[in-house]
């Protein structure tokens, strides 16, 4: 697929005013709005697409939010290559690096970077699911046991009906047994 | 790095210049007509008493891996600019030696963009110059099936990919695809398959000898429409009347120079015909010249800020090129081979900036109204 970033607003985080100029050009030439920063983000910068930081000079508090969690893509311009910074720009999560003498393939660091946001975002949205349903695993219980009870039937036969539930529903096990607990909670209240 | 260079008085400046270009192997037709242009360019220059310039030449003979040797050589001797290089892999070769030795090469081709490197200039066209205005002139014409054939290496992958992204978005089918490698010239199974599926256009991406072949090997009555980025002039002689039909897109065509300059430029190229390469290969030397004398130094940088300071006239017409991108506007125009000449279809109404990374994609046009092609299915 063609990526393009045009459209797109960016946040330049650098001690360099000349470094910043330089990269806001660039991002500039791919479409993208950018506004050079230092010494620290501002908290609306939450709402900006994408993020080029400085891994040289970079401190855990110039971010509006916990580190490995921005928001947005994070590409790191590298140009010390010590472990104790590589080991931080590792745990701000940065999406990419691109090395300081590099600058003209900012678009393949913006790309992976990308790339690599997104795999982060659904991993993020995946383990916060599993641990929502794994919150509901009780009420899969019940609800097995209320269906056996109101059914006559066996576990494995109740937890059956609560799949077919979900699937004709299009929810998650867990979701449909809490919908089978309201609907006969419901019931009852009106009998 | 400002070797080779001298003031001549208050008009005339006189410095070295490598031109690496291939006019040997795969592809040294275009090698041999970029060649020429700089030859001539030189010539005129030197004429005009405006620039002496020395050309140090070098041939990689289309191999790869010569070029970084060839740059290397020329750039070691304290020649700052180089124009040359051809196929997309010979200028990611150069690249890494222009880094280390602050040299800038002149790119004088059509290339698949997504490279802004502060050691090239790119003079050629760009995708939105040439394969989107085709792919969207296709579009227009209701094309409905389509194959697609190129070399085997980025300028096929990258100029391919687009067509099959833009023309699936319209809707297109994409009823194959194949990449030969450079040189190759054995174009049987794609000639079977665009038999087979009954393509109505194949968009030709193939170079050299495999593009030869290609042309050759398709049959002259009936064959499906073939369009290409990359043919010029300099291709026609050695496809003779198999090229009657193809369509091309470019920044420049014989139809469009001047009758003094392609005159001129035909009898300086080895088919006698002023190609596309030959043209922006001429029109780079002079920009690189007029650079030279307004900026008082061959110093890479402050050439580059020259050459963007102003406008240049040029053999193809007004040219501006951008500091950032690094690219030359051009006038994209499509022409198509009639008796052996390309006769221009359609013309941009002026100069487009070059838009290496397609952030400002046109939206894909709506297919024409013609009637869907159907099939017999048996």
């Amino acid at each position: 697929m063609t990526y393009s970033f045009a459209g797109r607003q960016a946040r330049v985080l650098h001690p360099s005013a000349e470094m910043r100029d330089r990269l806001v050009r660039r991002l500039a030439s791919l479409g993208i709005r950018a506004e050079g920063r230092w010494p620290a983000l501002d908290p609306q910068d939450t709402s900006a697409d994408l993020l080029v930081i400085d891994i040289d000079r970079g401190e855990s508090g110039q971010f509006p939010w916990a580190a490995g969690a921005a928001p947005m893509p994070v590409v790191g311009l590298v140009g010390s290559e010590t472990p104790g910074r590589l080991q931080w720009a590792i745990d701000q999560g940065v999406d990419a690096l691109l090395p300081t003498g590099a600058m003209a393939n900012l678009f393949s660091a913006l790309v992976y970077a990308s790339a690599r946001h997104a795999e982060r975002t659904e991993r993020q949205r995946t383990e916060a699911e599993a641990s929502r349903r794994n919150g509901m695993r009780l009420d899969l219980i019940r609800a097995v046991i209320a269906l056996m009870q109101a059914e006559g039937i066996g576990d494995a036969a109740a937890l059956k009906r609560l799949r077919a539930l979900a699937m004709v529903e299009r929810l998650p096990l867990e979701d449909a047994a809490q919908r089978y607990l309201s609907d006969i909670s419901a019931l009852r209240g009106r009998a | 790095m400002a070797g080779f260079f001298l003031f001549l008085g208050d008009d005339m400046v006189e410095f070295a210049l490598g031109l690496v270009f291939s006019t040997s192997g795969p592809y040294a037709a275009l090698g041999q007509a970029a060649r020429a242009g700089a030859e001539l360019a030189i010539a005129d220059l030197a004429a005009e008493g405006l620039a002496q310039i020395t050309p140090v030449h070098r041939d990689p003979g289309g191999r790869p891996e010569a070029y970084e040797a060839a740059t290397e050589e020329i750039l070691r001797t304290g020649v700052s600019h180089v124009v040359g290089a051809i196929t997309s892999w010979s200028r990611k070769d150069m690249i890494p030696v222009l880094e280390r030795h602050g040299g800038l090469l002149w790119y004088p081709c059509p290339y698949e963009g997504f490279e802004s490197n502060d050691h090239v200039v790119y003079m050629g066209a760009a995708p939105n110059h040439h394969m989107i205005p085709l792919v969207d002139r296709m579009l227009a014409h209701g094309v409905r099936r389509v194959y697609l054939l190129g070399s085997n290496y980025v300028w096929g992958w990258e100029t391919l990919r687009l067509a099959r992204e833009r023309l699936g978005a319209a809707g297109v089918e994409i009823v194959g695809e194949r990449h030969l490698p450079l040189g190759d010239t054995d174009c049987s199974r794609a000639l079977a398959e665009i038999a087979a599926t009954g393509a109505d256009a194949v968009v030709n991406s193939l170079i050299g000898p495999s593009n030869t072949a290609f042309m050759r090997g398709l049959p002259r009555k009936g064959r499906p429409a073939v369009l290409s980025c990359n043919q010029t002039e300099a291709d026609l002689d050695v496809l003779g009347p198999f090229a009657e039909g193809l369509i091309a897109a470019g920044s420049f065509f014989e139809a469009l120079g001047s009758a003094g300059f392609v005159a001129r430029g035909g009898a300086a190229a080895p088919n006698g015909r002023c190609s596309g390469f030959l043209a922006t290969t001429y029109a780079s030397v002079r920009v690189l010249a007029e650079a030279v004398k307004r900026a008082g130094t061959t110093a890479p940088k402050v050439v580059f800020e020259a050459a963007c300071a102003a406008p240049h006239e040029s053999v193809l017409g007004r040219l501006d090129l951008d500091p950032v991108t690094r690219h030359a506007a051009l006038t994209p125009h499509i022409a198509q081979v009639r008796e052996g000449r390309f006769a221009l279809l359609s013309s941009a109404p002026g100069p487009i900036p070059a838009d290496p990374y397609l952030i400002d994609l046109p939206p894909v046009p709506a297919q024409s109204a013609k009637t869907p092609s159907l099939r017999i299915v048996t």
